[in-house]
């Protein structure tokens, strides 16, 4: 109790008019980029995850089955028309439906061009299977079972592609998490050393007040407050560009129909936006407190 | 009230600067404290205002004793002692206000009538036009006064000037002298470090002498001369 009582005297202290610091303007822009930086970075990875779950989610209770070229026997159509009213008998089954020559014209377009889908080439058949569940391991085997009278078939469950992007989205997010602490750690860095600068530099100041009776604690708060609102204003700035920047990021991806819906939209993640400053505040208040203390104690 | 025993004090692991001191201040007494310069005075004062701990012997302040207490309950102590710097150490980016202002800051003293405490101190010195101004504009008997004001503000029980004549001519001087007597005699102990024999013998009171390091005088000379 005591302990809270005597935080929040301190926090409504008086200042004690630091000397004005010129470097102070300098540190509140490296936070900007830092804080910046940090803030992207999380809601990028956060994005990023966020979208392997949605395109998991998307494909997960879904295989595509494929019906091959083949020359000689049944047509590609004919096969087709079987493998669905086989699977349609089926159970566990909820949907299938073979992929239209337009749908096929536009997954084949960025290799064929424009216009309706040549007849010469030994183009597959896609036939997209929905489960009633999700996709279980031997899922793939009973689905051949099912569709042994069918030649020439290849059912794809995505599995092994969706291992591949997994490891690829992990591996990005713990790099993004990785570069997020050395951002921080860098910041709290530069808040040690300005603290100790602006100690040393303020050594008059700082032996005076200690002479005529302030304690430590209110010598270091003026450090400690300094350091916060520099630290404030870089991360309340660094958090807003971030979040502007997200936003253009957003509109481009989704611009670009690269997909339906952006996985990356910064306000599902404002948490992310609102706290990253209030923990570099939060940290750089701990960093200026702990080495203003240590230099303090030097003094009798 | 502040007394002394065999104290010693040395910096880092240089040579002892102060030997075996000895003495008691009682309280609302006035003293000189006088000796060469690199006797130790300064030294002395150092200890007197806790910028120092002894490396030896006891001191008592106020009832305290200063060797053993924690460290967290010095800045208490300090606050019961008003110390008026040789080189005045004001702040050149602080006001005077502000510079006389930071004792009651430190303590934690209401802004608003600490304030006005310190306007009503600056007026009655004669500094009321130049609040606002920075010490770097005030000439040296100015600068002496805010020093002297910053020092008397928290009411000390323990008043320490080092050399407060050095820098002024005889009138100023004496003007001080009577400002700190009327200090004392509204109760707070005094002592002055200086090398003014002229203001020690028209003022009369006792004086520590120090030389190389050792209090060797303690009795006042008006006292041995009668």
């Amino acid at each position: 109790m005591m302990k809270i009582r005597s935080f929040f005297s301190l926090f409504f202290a008086p200042s004690l008019a630091l000397e004005r610091d010129d470097s102070s303007d300098y540190l509140s822009l490296v936070m900007v980029l830092l804080v910046m930086m940090a803030t992207l970075l999380l809601s990028g990875a956060s994005a990023l995850e966020g979208g392997l779950v949605q395109w998991r989610g998307d494909l997960t209770g879904r295989i595509t089955l494929q019906i091959l070229y083949q020359e000689g026997g049944d047509s590609i159509d004919e096969r087709a028309s079987k493998a669905i009213s086989l699977l349609q008998k089926a159970q566990g089954i909820k949907k299938v439906e073979r992929v239209n020559d337009k749908q096929m014209s536009a997954l084949l377009q960025p290799w064929l061009g424009e216009g309706d889908l040549p007849n010469d080439l030994p183009i597959p058949a896609l036939i997209d299977i929905s489960l009633v569940g999700a996709t279980t391991p031997h899922i793939l085997d009973d689905l051949k079972m099912i569709l042994q009278s069918v030649p020439h078939i290849q059912l794809d469950d995505h599995g092994d592609w969706l291992q591949d992007v997994r490891k690829l989205v992990d591996w990005l997010v713990w790099l993004s998490y990785g570069l997020v602490i050395f951002i921080t750690g860098t910041a709290m860095l530069i808040v040690v050393l300005l603290v100790r600068a602006n100690v040393d530099r303020q050594f008059e100041m700082v032996e005076l007040l200690h002479l005529v009776g302030a304690t430590d604690a209110l010598i270091s708060w003026q450090f400690e407050r300094h350091m916060a609102l520099i630290t404030l204003k870089g991360g309340v700035l660094g958090s807003f560009v971030a979040f502007i920047a997200a936003s253009l990021v957003s509109h481009f991806i989704y611009q670009a129909e690269f997909m339906q819906v952006s996985p990356w939209n910064p306000v599902d993640h404002w948490p992310i936006f609102v706290l990253m400053p209030c923990v570099f505040v939060v940290l750089a208040l701990l960093c200026a407190k702990r080495v203003c203390r240590r230099m303090l104690v030097e003094l009798p | 009230m502040i007394c002394f025993e065999s104290v010693g004090l040395r910096y880092g692991t240089g040579p002892e600067v102060l030997k075996d001191i000895t003495f008691t201040l009682e309280h609302g007494s006035f003293h000189f404290l006088t000796g060469a310069s690199g006797a130790g005075k300064s030294s002395l004062l150092r200890l007197l205002y806790l910028a120092h701990r002894p490396s030896r012997g006891l001191i008592n302040m106020f009832g305290q004793d200063v060797v053993s207490l924690p460290r967290e309950k010095l800045p208490e102590l300090r606050r019961q002692v008003g110390v008026v710097f040789q080189d005045f150490r004001l702040l050149n980016h602080l006001n005077v206000l502000e510079n006389v202002a930071l004792p009651l800051r430190a303590s934690g003293q209401p802004e608003k009538a600490a304030m006005a405490h310190v306007s009503e101190l600056l007026h009655w010195i004669g500094l009321g036009d130049v609040l606002q101004s920075k010490p770097t504009i005030l000439s040296g008997g100015q600068q002496q006064r805010v020093a002297i004001a910053r020092a008397v503000i928290n009411r000390p029980r323990l008043l320490l000037a080092d050399e407060p004549t050095g820098n002024v001519d005889n009138t100023i001087a004496l003007r001080l002298l009577y400002l700190f007597e009327e200090l004392n005699r509204l109760g707070t102990t005094v002592v002055i470090a200086t090398h003014n024999e002229a203001m020690i013998r028209r003022f009369r009171y006792p004086h520590l002498h120090i030389e190389q390091g050792h209090l060797v005088q303690y009795m006042p000379d008006w006292q041995s001369e009668s």
